[in-house]
């Protein structure tokens, strides 16, 4: 069965638009990006008031993020994820994702390099390049399911691995608030549609 | 590709992250960094630059923090006439980079002292006066760094507060002080559990001890500090130190990762299996302040007599603070040990 087959959610058949105000708990930043759905898998559980109906959608996503952590550093980053997402007809969803990315960090001050001469030079732009995971928790709303408007909105919790970074590995927490916006005629998706009766 | 080579650099532009700024004044409040061998260390700098009169705190560890020394009386009592120097090294507090394991010896922490001394100078002038106080593992850094080539000269003078300059007399020291203090609390019927398991443990071992029982002789030393009933309650709790780590917008969580980081207990296991930098005190002339804890058993006292014994300085001068541990700086003797640092840096700048 094709998914174009589905008239529970119109989003599914394009690929989203993300932007979101991504703060690291303390500190400012945002994530823009692409959700691109390519399985989606229909439950419906027979229950004894009727037929429950959830949709667990699988998405791959791209994104590009970035924060400012004053005197720390800045940090701007892309990252690569694969997130499963549970739909309920209602509206609302929960949602989970890992993935793995590329992270370039800008110091947050001017940065020196003293030679064994003695020579002090300004290092322009100065900062680590980092490998990047990341694991995600997060819930939200999808106006498709009742008011047939392409929009979700969704909050998610994130931590973010940088390594190696001091030889080891440094975590950060994020959160993030934004929204998903699907125009009809961008990327057009066509996952694969499943149904399980349970 | 020059339009996206200029977006770029138009971006970080408006990051205005790294741009230059060098406050000259009474209370200044800056952050700038040395990059080093894979190590981008942040350098706070607070307090009287116009004094041209400088203090490097050389926190412990290894992997330690530096702004944990910036108290409210410091802030109040140093920095109103001096500025404060707060570096934070190679792999420790909020210090950055990558993979940077092979640079983890004593040797690359004096290139890295070395350099922030030459940093300061060129960014606040050659005629500043550099003072250097190294505590616990940093009063094993600032020695190395001064019994190196020339360079006590770019300082002019060394406080040591209960620095670590000797591992094996160290380790001696600390066990007779915890083994003598055990039988005088447990006669005393004081915490006699709790000494009695101390008394236990310095019975078991003898000098000269290997590097895994000189790492559970430090633990206990701490343990003993707690139990010593002379030194007053903190002044400072938790709540007060993460205030400071919020105001210095430091990242908690690298905090923690930093200290849970194998690679600064790779360097604390290499030194205690019996770094010691007495061999080589006789070189040493500038003007020296030694800062002890009656009741340190972590740094005892005793290695301040080492020093003063072996130092060819013309001035030196040790004090041993009665209510203190090994955290002098910030108990029941805070005032009395900033007042020492502050005649002595009056009197050689």
């Amino acid at each position: 069965m094709s998914a174009q087959s589905t008239s529970l959610n119109p989003t599914l058949l394009q690929t989203g638009i993300k932007a979101a105000y991504q703060g690291s708990l303390l500190y400012p930043g945002f994530k823009l990006g692409i959700e691109h759905p390519y399985k989606v898998i229909e439950v419906d559980k027979t229950k004894k008031w009727g037929t429950k109906t959830i949709l667990k959608e699988r998405y791959l996503t791209a994104n590009l993020g970035y924060y400012h952590h004053e005197t720390f550093h800045d940090n701007l980053y892309l990252l690569f994820e694969r997130q499963k997402r549970r739909q309920h007809l209602n509206g609302w969803f929960t949602e989970h994702a890992s993935g793995i990315g590329y992270s370039r960090t800008f110091l947050g001050g001017t940065t020196y390099a003293v030679s064994d001469q003695g020579e002090v030079s300004k290092k322009e732009l100065a900062g680590y390049n980092y490998a990047l995971v990341s694991i995600a928790l997060g819930a939200g709303y999808n106006f498709a399911m009742k008011e047939q408007q392409p929009l979700k909105i969704y909050g998610k919790a994130s931590m973010l691995g940088f390594f190696p970074h001091n030889s080891s590995i440094y975590l950060r927490p994020t959160i993030e608030i934004g929204v998903v916006y699907a125009p009809q005629n961008f990327w057009k998706a066509n996952p694969k549609l499943k149904i399980k009766q349970k | 590709m020059k339009k996206y080579l200029l977006l770029l650099i138009s971006f970080c532009s408006l990051m205005h992250c790294q741009k230059e700024e060098i406050s000259i004044g009474s209370n200044t409040s800056e952050v700038f960094y040395l990059q080093n061998n894979h190590a981008a260390m942040p350098i706070r700098v607070h307090g009287n630059t116009a004094s041209k009169t400088f203090m490097m705190m050389i926190h412990g560890g290894p992997g330690g923090d530096a702004i944990i020394y910036r108290t409210d009386y410091v802030r109040q009592n140093l920095e109103s006439e001096f500025a404060v120097v707060y570096w934070d090294q190679r792999n420790s507090g909020v210090s950055q980079g990558g993979a940077n394991s092979s640079f983890n010896q004593v040797a690359d922490f004096v290139e890295d002292f070395e350099k922030v001394v030459v940093l300061l100078k060129k960014r606040y002038g050659a005629d500043i006066s550099i003072f250097v106080n190294g505590h616990s593992w940093g009063g094993h850094l600032v020695p190395a760094f001064l019994q190196k080539d020339n360079n006590q000269y770019s300082v002019k003078g060394w406080i040591q507060t209960a620095g670590a300059h000797n591992i094996p007399l160290l380790n001696e020291l600390s066990w007779k002080m915890q083994l003598d203090k055990a039988n005088l609390e447990i006669a005393a019927n004081h915490d006699v559990d709790e000494w009695t398991k101390i008394r236990e443990y310095c019975m078991s071992i003898k000098p000269p001890f290997v590097a895994e029982v000189s790492l559970d002789l430090n633990k206990n030393a701490a343990k003993s500090e707690g139990l010593t009933e002379e030194i007053p309650k903190a002044k400072y709790d938790n709540k007060y130190f993460n205030d400071q780590y919020r105001e210095n917008r430091t990242p908690f969580s690298l905090l923690l990762l930093q200290s849970l980081n194998p690679v600064p207990k790779t360097l604390a296991n290499e030194i205690f299996k019996g770094a010691q930098l007495s061999d080589h005190m006789d070189l040493i002339v500038i003007p020296t302040l030694l800062l002890y804890g009656k009741y340190d058993y972590i740094c005892p006292a005793g290695l301040g007599d080492d020093i003063e014994n072996r130092i060819k300085s013309a001035y030196k001068k040790k004090v041993v603070f009665e209510k203190s541990g090994h955290g002098m700086m910030a108990g029941a003797d805070e005032a009395a040990y900033w007042d020492e640092i502050k005649q002595f840096m009056r009197k050689f700048k």
